[in-house]
């Protein structure tokens, strides 16, 4: 293979430990088409090649020596610019934290980089995370490597744009509301966004603890369920962090078989104002799933017309409470829209506060005991219009911004509130030119199941063999 | 809720200025929290425990092949 970025994560790890390609051209490689893709994309709010390539030559060296390589050994990631590193700038992708240094790293960060991962730098973001479609008015728009012209989707913007753009081999997004899921979604990647518990946060910029997720973007699934496995699972330092034990994602990936299989797909919701091309997408796609033995079956979602009122009961406050002293005294320094979706918060009872958190499990245990007891995972749009235009999307705060981001994030919002695993997985493209996606979501703890689901489309499908290059 | 009466309220429970436009929406909005969450609770919630959620996740976790 000449062009080393066209590697998926899995066979540039391998190919770094086979010593077939060593870290140091890898990634320069990365580095260099980092470079060329920057003034296009806008994907890095900073790059470091210099420190890339020292860790890679350390890489190397002690390959040389002769020591074991990790399951990431030598592989160039980069992260959204919300993952703490101690000592280094996280902007959290705003104009208030831009020149912030923290003190400590995030659990998720040492894990990868003891997996041997190298970090190529601070992707693009929604600035504080807030934003579906990707926007930032202090650093720039990220742009869609499938075609520019179009969003992102958000609030991991970079970290889809960089993904998908075949600059990096994988990246952590978070998802609150749908922002690991969208930009997966936009750019033709596969997302997982876990079962609420199931990542440590420590050390990652929150926007609301109930709701916030950490999770992997990467072009297939076996990739995403490598990244995965390396990051999920209980950490001390963060105590929201479920000691359930891990499952062994990737291996749920090899030769996955999902004969007898029970899909549920959504009679009701998921589908109100979805496109034609979304629709027609995502019947070929239960038709892939039939001929690879599954069953499908049709389910009435409960609650749902509830749900956006009860998540925005949780992350508003969540959300008003870490911002209310920079809204208060320098709101000038928030984009628009930033501040319009942060300002509910302040407006939400701490009665109604508790009330979300209260009703939650029961919330989720209804849709588990209706939908699981039929099936064993539920299949949906992760968007259910096609990729919109930078145009399109840029409202800031009009009157018209409400409805635009509530029709983005129509179909992820849900599961966040459930607090559910969903993986977003590439099922085509729609009329436009741009991807399209499903989500599959499974009972708590059920990754490996989606896993093995998605990798069996996956090798059938073959959407995450295609490349905007 | 009126718009005005919300605009005064954030100033002073929370100290921060919104403009008419944020008033209003947020007014509507509270309006429409407020209806859910009354007609989800539905009843005192004197009895119940404080909510656990990771509690309530491994106990609705299935028992895979995976």
């Amino acid at each position: 293979m000449t062009d080393l970025t066209q590697m998926t994560l899995v066979e540039a790890a391998d190919a770094v430990a086979s010593r077939e390609v060593s870290a140091r051209e890898l990634t320069e490689a990365c580095v260099s088409k980092a470079e060329r893709m920057q003034p296009t994309l806008n994907c890095f709010i900073s790059l470091d090649p210099e420190g890339t390539l020292a860790e890679a030559d350390a890489v190397d060296a002690a390959l040389a020596q002769g020591k074991a390589a990790g399951p990431l050994q030598g592989v160039p990631l980069a992260h959204k610019d919300m993952y703490y590193r101690a000592g280094k700038v996280s902007t959290c992708g705003s104009k208030i934290r831009k020149d912030f240094v923290p003190d400590h790293t995030a659990t998720v960060l040492e894990r990868l980089a003891a997996a041997g991962a190298l970090h190529m730098g601070g992707l693009n973001m929604s600035e504080f995370a807030v934003g579906p479609f990707g926007h930032n008015e202090h650093w720039g728009h990220c742009h869609n490597p499938w075609n520019p012209d179009h969003v992102t989707g958000g609030s991991s913007s970079g970290s889809g744009s960089s993904v998908g753009g075949r600059v990096v081999f994988g990246a952590l997004g978070s998802d609150t509301g749908g922002s690991i899921r969208l930009p997966s979604a936009c750019c033709g990647l596969v997302g997982m966004k876990g079962t609420q518990t199931r990542v440590s946060r420590y050390g990652v910029m929150g926007l609301s603890f109930s709701l916030d997720n950490v999770g992997p973007l990467t072009r297939t699934v076996r990739d995403n369920a490598r990244m995965m496995g390396i990051i999920a699972g209980a950490d001390p330092k963060d105590l929201t962090a479920s000691a359930m034990p891990v499952d062994d994602y990737e291996a749920a990936t090899l030769n996955a078989d999902i004969k007898g299989l029970r899909i549920a797909v959504p009679a009701n919701y998921y589908y109100d104002g979805a496109t034609d091309d979304v629709r027609a997408l995502m019947n070929e796609s239960l038709k892939m799933f039939e001929l690879l033995g599954a069953e499908i079956v049709t389910v009435e979602v409960p609650d749902h017309e509830k749900l956006a009122d009860l998540a925005i009961a949780m992350r508003g406050p969540e959300g008003a409470v870490l911002h209310q002293a920079w809204m208060r005294d320098r709101p000038e320094d928030y984009g628009a829209q930033v501040k319009a979706r942060l300002e509910p918060g302040l407006a939400i009872p701490g009665t109604e506060y508790v009330t979300s958190q209260q009703v939650r499990p029961r919330i989720t245990q209804r849709f588990v005991d209706r939908v699981f007891a039929e099936a064993d995972v539920f299949h949906a749009p992760t968007i259910n219009i096609p990729v919109p235009s930078i145009a399109e999307s840029d409202v800031k705060a009009s009157p018209d911004f409400p409805a635009v981001n509530a029709g983005m994030t129509h179909c992820t919002r849900p599961i966040n509130y459930l607090g559910l695993p969903s993986l977003a997985v590439p099922a085509g493209f729609t009329d436009n030119g741009l991807p399209a996606s499903f989500q599959l979501v499974g009972r708590p703890f059920a990754e490996a199941t989606l896993y093995r689901v998605a990798a069996a489309y996956e090798a059938e499908a073959h959407f995450s063999d295609q490349s905007p290059d | 809720m009126d718009s005005e009466t919300m605009r005064d309220l954030v100033m002073y429970w929370q100290g921060v200025t919104i403009d008419d436009e944020a008033a209003a929406r947020l007014a509507a909005l509270s309006t429409s929290v407020g209806k859910t969450l009354n007609a989800v609770a539905g009843r005192s919630m004197f009895d119940t425990e404080p909510a656990h959620f990771d509690r309530a996740l491994v106990t609705m976790a299935g028992h895979g092949d995976d």
